[in-house]
């Protein structure tokens, strides 16, 4: 039987996984594509705690996968402003899993593929409403969050009510 | 300041054989500001593998896209064989190096036609679809299928090649690599093409490698990178491999690396032939993938996929992902458009060659 190459695939294509935790995400993406690397994908999969989301990240051949598991309900920082092709996988995982990202560059705000369903890898998923200023994120549930829109005209109509009094 | 429109493109439109819609925000003729719009034919396939076995899941793997079909199958197997450790036969790693590398010719000889078509060349887009035929004819004398070729799976290949259908297979793409010369010379060198691409659609080095894009729309702006010039699998057993490459960064450089890209195939494929071993053509995979994640890396026609697979220990996977040049080569689109006139947006897009069936999945 024919030999193969002395180098196996496994040493051509080296990868690496690295447990950190999602404090420390953002900034060692910065670091990595600062060292030239680059953004190779994000993926979610939803876990017993919550979610594991995977970013991926290479040079060359090399490829190292950033790993950290977060809970339904906590917010992640976007890396859209490091590596804008980001800004597909995190509004995709946003819909599909119900990840919160804050400050993606392009937001669909939950309407990139207008799914029948809600978070349909992940059914315990829910958003959360993401302050602008305030660090601390006050936590809502999806019931809460979806007759929103038809609350706010009837909230104008009972000041204009109050004014025409 | 102008007053600002917004005209919607797509996601009907002649030169998107798939949907995708884009918001075009416009200041007279020029685009300021363009928002994608996906999301017309997302099927949820990576959700199957929570319900087909590891193995029966290469051919769903295979229906993500149909012209991408053999390359999909292949960078899954290759994924969950590094996973499970398995050691692929030499003939099956040849085998899907040259159906592979077929699958190349097709697709850039479908765009070729599609590109030539969006130019007014009717005749030129005739003649490539009718040279991508022959291709298509090898599948179907090989496989039995012409789009979907079912013959990659983990472990290895489903179909061997008889030593003399193989040389009748290099003789065809000698032909072929004769044929599609004159094809090229008239998109390359004809003065009206040249005249719409040259200095078009420019992204700089810096940008492209900032943006991460991928595939010929990388290479055409100087980014030297291409996963077959690692020799992962058959492309390890290659005299050498020098990935196709320009420095003009406009849409007549994604138009000549293609080209060339096209020319560099048949040459591997006529390579493989010559060399390929004799040997079995698939090790059946014992047992289950492990509890474990694991990356694969495959180069598409239109550039790197990335495969994302985590096993638990079961037949079925916990997760597996795709990442498609697509899905990369997006954000890259949406900076050629800003800047552009309304005129230049179709074959902006066009050059970069958006594969929607393989982004949405």
């Amino acid at each position: 039987m024919p030999m193969r190459n002395q180098v196996s695939d496994v040493e051509k294509i080296p990868q690496v996984f690295i447990e950190i935790s999602l404090e420390e995400m953002h900034a060692r993406v910065a670091e990595h594509i600062e060292d030239g690397w680059r953004f190779l994908q994000l993926c979610a999969t939803t876990i017993e705690s919550g979610i594991e989301l995977v970013y991926t990240l290479g040079r060359g051949p090399e490829v190292e996968n950033l790993v950290t598991n977060i809970a339904n309900g906590d917010i992640v920082p976007s890396i859209t402003d490091l590596a804008p092709a980001a800004f597909f996988f995190e509004n995709e995982t946003k819909e599909l899993f119900g990840v919160n990202f804050k400050g993606i560059a392009i937001d669909f705000g939950g309407n990139f593929y207008k799914l029948s369903e809600p978070f349909p890898m992940n059914p315990d998923g829910f958003y959360v409403e993401i302050p602008a200023d305030e660090p601390e994120p006050q936590v809502e549930s999806e019931d809460e969050l979806e007759p929103k829109p038809e609350a706010e005209p009837e909230a104008e109509s009972a000041d204009g009510g109050e004014a025409d009094e | 300041m102008s007053e600002r429109t917004v005209i919607p493109f797509g996601p009907q439109h002649p030169v998107l054989p798939e949907p995708i819609h884009l918001d075009l925000v416009m200041e007279d003729e020029r685009v300021v500001q363009a928002i994608p719009q996906l999301g017309f034919i997302h099927r949820g396939l990576e959700r199957l593998v929570k319900t087909r076995d590891y193995m029966h899941f290469v051919y769903v793997t295979e229906r993500i896209c149909g012209i991408c079909s053999f390359g999909h199958s292949y960078g899954y197997s290759q994924t969950i064989e590094r996973l499970m450790g398995i050691e692929v036969p030499m003939r099956a790693e040849y085998l899907r190096v040259i159906w592979f590398e077929l699958s190349r010719i097709h697709s850039h000889l479908l765009w070729m036609g599609l590109a030539a078509d969006s130019f007014g060349y009717e005749n030129l887009f005739y003649q490539c679809w009718r040279l991508r035929e022959r291709v298509l004819d090898i599948f179907e004398k090989t496989t039995g299928g012409r789009v979907i070729l079912s013959a990659c799976n983990v472990g290895g290949v489903n179909y061997d090649i008889d030593n003399s259908e193989l040389a009748g297979i290099s003789q065809i793409i000698q032909k072929l690599k004769r044929d599609a010369k004159p094809l090229i010379k008239a998109l390359v060198k004809d003065r009206s093409i040249k005249d719409r691409l040259v200095g078009s659609g420019y992204l700089s080095q810096e940008d492209a490698v900032k943006l991460s894009i991928v595939g010929p729309f990388a290479r055409a702006s100087g980014v030297e990178e291409d996963i077959r010039m690692f020799g992962v699998g058959g492309y390890g057993e290659l005299a050498e491999f020098k990935p196709q490459t320009s420095t003009q960064g406009d849409n007549y450089a994604r138009v000549a690396v293609r080209c060339n890209e096209l020319l560099q195939s048949c040459d591997i494929i006529c390579e493989m032939i010559d060399k390929i071993p004799d040997g079995p053509i698939c090790e059946k995979p014992k047992g289950n993938p492990p509890e474990a994640q694991g990356i694969g890396r495959v180069e598409q026609p239109r550039g790197e996929v990335v495969y994302y697979v985590k096993g638990n220990g079961t037949r079925f996977l916990e997760r597996f992902r795709i990442r498609t040049p697509t899905s990369q080569n997006v954000a890259g689109m949406v900076q050629l458009l800003q800047g552009c006139e309304l005129s230049e947006v179709p074959l902006n897009i066009l050059t970069i060659d958006p594969c929607i069936s393989c982004t949405e999945r």
